[in-house]
């Protein structure tokens, strides 16, 4: 039985009036990756600020690594490394200075300080940017250093909010690849929020989705990803004059199909092989299809499934096709 | 030609227009930048710089007792220049001298014909209008010659400079702690710096004292700094190592005052702008009452109670009684102490909003 690293119950916070965390529970184990998956404004900062005593909690409790955040919020603090999306290096000292810094703050030995930090640096391969001060860093570099915190105040628990916003793909990939080595390495565990999709899929053991203040629903990629009972999602082109046939016939079999732009067409299937369904259909229908396309479900799917809309609430024609794929799903 | 032209035009109304609205956004910001200068300039400096002095307290010590004696007497008590202290024994009046209770002593010895001014020129416009006004009421004594003997005690030849210097020294001291422990926590919780200092395993105490005695570093060395440049300017310090302690635990009072009030603010005020005019609206007054540039005993009545509020008007007094006149502690014991009761007063206000404001 694996240890826990947070388990919150009936965690809320209120700002005056507005709930902005709703009664939330969740148990993080030790040693996995945890994300936090949700639209901006779903709660996951506040969230991520009350499990690092940041903002008091107003209802429920929680506790870090064994201790409770509103009674022992010292024990918390020495335990974990919080990293901020607005980042908390100081622009005016180098990189060596803050995290030198960062090491007196919290307690790390002298004779071990300047070993630290050298490791830290060379892991987030900033070791030639040392002595730049910060200012002069780019996006991707201040995310880097920001991590390699963790290397200096060696925590139980890493607390990433947002960590890969802003950044281009390259940058974004090797904050990823940073992530899982701490965690396979030191066997850290990891708290994520985040409201990329892919994000959330590529790192986290498992993933809670949060929107308006509460969880919807808690499991791994995999489990959430069966959990909204599609296998396949199937695109292919079809010519005119069989769009209507098929479509009729496809619909019989509960296909959901929908029409998309130049001559596509999109069906979702509750069991494998839809291209050979779609196939013989199409001949009965006497339409002609190519071009088949078929993906398994992906984060996007779930996250419209739960919430009923896109995590960017964008009217992109894409996203206006997945709502009503989402409203089939729930209807059929 | 002119589709370009329209075009420009509109464009610059676009942004003029984005712009005001982001200034009417701010109330605050907008009305105080707007009053801050014609009240603070025409308000403050015509009223508190009017260049009439009143009240001047002068000691008045007559060993002759004559009727001539008696009328010069009435004719300074007319004067709404000085404000007579009448004192038995010269010595008495000395030791009011040397704290500085009164600005200059005038000694009628027996046998009239004579009046004995002592001066203290620390201030040279009061020292001035003193003499002006003992001489005018000796003049008034129709049909005697009256021999006026100047001896100053204090500051003898003091220039404005000499003047200037102690205040301009505590106001730097004042701006350069309102800055380094205001804006400094300002910019930090802007950008997320200071949470990093909240989430590590530290006390809060210890963020609080450190960063205060950062700031009082800062400003301390800027006072001194301030202290250099006067003398290089050729402004003369008459004190030795004993005032210079004093000066010291002065400036250390005065940077609290401020920091405390820094950081106060920085807890309820966190917009860059508002956070500026704020200060500014407070700092400039204060500091054009203080004395700095023309004798306090110049100020309209309804002004006196900021000066009386203001930490800067005992620190510049203070201050000026030690560089200029040479230190006597007397001179300086009241100011020292009204100051320290703001200072630490300040400092846990500052502290108390502080926490407030993280916890």
């Amino acid at each position: 039985m694996p240890k826990i690293a947070v388990e919150a119950s009936g965690l809320s916070k209120k700002f005056g009036q507005f709930d902005a965390v709703k009664s939330i529970d969740f148990s993080v184990k030790e040693g996995e990756i945890f994300g936090f998956l949700g639209p901006n404004g779903a709660g996951k900062s506040t969230t991520i600020n009350m499990l690092t005593t940041l903002l008091p909690v107003t209802g429920g409790r929680v506790t870090v690594s064994g201790f409770d955040v509103s009674r022992n919020p010292e024990e918390v603090r020495k335990r974990i490394c919080l990293i901020s999306q607005e980042g908390s290096a100081d622009g005016d000292l180098t990189a060596e200075e803050n995290l030198i810094f960062y090491g007196k703050l919290y307690h790390v030995p002298k004779n071990d300080l300047s070993g630290r930090v050298k490791r830290a640096l060379s892991f987030v391969n900033l070791s030639e940017k040392k002595d730049v001060r910060v200012r002069f860093f780019s996006g991707g570099m201040r995310r880097r250093l920001e991590i390699a915190k963790v290397f200096v105040s060696d925590p139980k628990i890493v607390f990433l909010d947002e960590p890969t916003i802003g950044l281009d793909p390259q940058s974004r990939e090797m904050i990823w690849k940073k992530v899982f080595e701490i965690n396979r390495k030191s066997g850290i565990t990891i708290f994520i929020t985040t409201h990329y999709m892919q994000e959330a899929e590529a790192l986290c053991n498992r993933i809670a989705i949060i929107d308006k203040g509460k969880i919807i629903a808690i499991g791994t990629p995999n489990e959430l990803k069966k959990s909204i009972g599609i296998s396949e999602i199937c695109e292919f082109a079809v010519n005119e004059r069989g769009e209507a046939p098929l479509e009729n016939l496809l619909k019989r079999r509960g296909f959901s199909p929908e029409l998309l732009s130049k001559g596509r067409m999109r069906v979702l299937s509750k069991k494998e092989g839809s291209e050979k369904i779609v196939s013989s259909d199409a001949k009965k229908a006497g339409a002609s299809v190519s071009e088949f396309q078929t993906r398994r479900p992906n984060m996007e799917d779930v996250f419209l499934y739960y919430t009923g809309h896109d995590v960017r609430d964008s009217d992109s024609d894409g996203a206006q096709l997945t709502r009503n794929l989402a409203k089939n799903i729930r209807g059929g | 030609m002119g589709e370009t032209f329209r075009e420009l035009a509109g464009d610059i109304w676009t942004v003029w227009e984005k712009d005001l609205r982001v200034w009417m956004k701010k109330p605050f910001v907008a009305i105080s930048r707007a009053l801050i200068f014609p009240l603070v300039y025409l308000l403050i400096f015509a009223n508190a710089f009017g260049g009439t002095l009143y009240d001047l307290p002068i000691a008045v010590v007559d060993l002759d007792g004559g009727a001539e004696s008696l009328q010069i007497i009435g004719n300074l008590q007319n004067s709404r220049t000085v404000k007579i202290h009448s004192i038995p024994s010269y010595e008495e009046a000395l030791e009011l001298f040397k704290a500085r209770q009164v600005y200059a002593i005038v000694l009628i010895p027996a046998g009239a014909g004579q009046i004995n001014v002592i001066l203290d020129q620390s201030s040279p416009q009061v020292s001035s209008a003193i003499t002006g006004s003992i001489t005018n009421s000796a003049l008034a004594q129709r049909g005697m010659t009256i021999d006026i003997r100047k001896d100053v005690h204090y500051a003898r030849g003091a220039s404005y400079l000499d003047f200037l210097t102690p205040g301009v020294i505590i106001q730097t001291i004042a701006m350069g702690a309102l800055f380094s422990g205001g804006v400094s926590l300002l910019f930090e919780k802007q950008l997320g710096v200071f949470n990093q200092l909240l989430v590590a395993p530290i006390s809060k105490t210890a963020i609080i004292l450190g960063k205060i005695l950062s700031a009082v570093t800062q400003s301390m060395v800027s006072g001194l700094a301030a202290v250099v440049i006067a003398v290089l300017l050729g402004a003369k310090i008459r004190t030795g190592l004993s005032g210079f302690f004093f000066l010291i635990l002065l400036m250390f009072l005065v940077s609290f005052c401020f920091l405390g009030l820094g950081i106060a603010m920085t807890a309820y005020i966190s917009d860059f702008q508002a956070w500026m005019m704020t200060m500014q609206l407070i700092i400039l007054p204060l500091w054009f009452v203080s004395g700095t540039f023309y004798p306090i005993e110049s100020i309209v009545w309804w002004l006196k109670p900021i000066a009386t509020i203001s930490p800067m008007t005992y620190a510049t007094n203070a201050a000026r009684n030690i560089m200029i006149r040479g230190f006597e502690f007397s001179s300086i014991a009241t100011d020292l102490g009204i100051l320290a009761l703001i200072g630490f007063g300040m400092l846990i206000f500052g502290i108390k909003s502080f926490r407030r404001s993280v916890e």
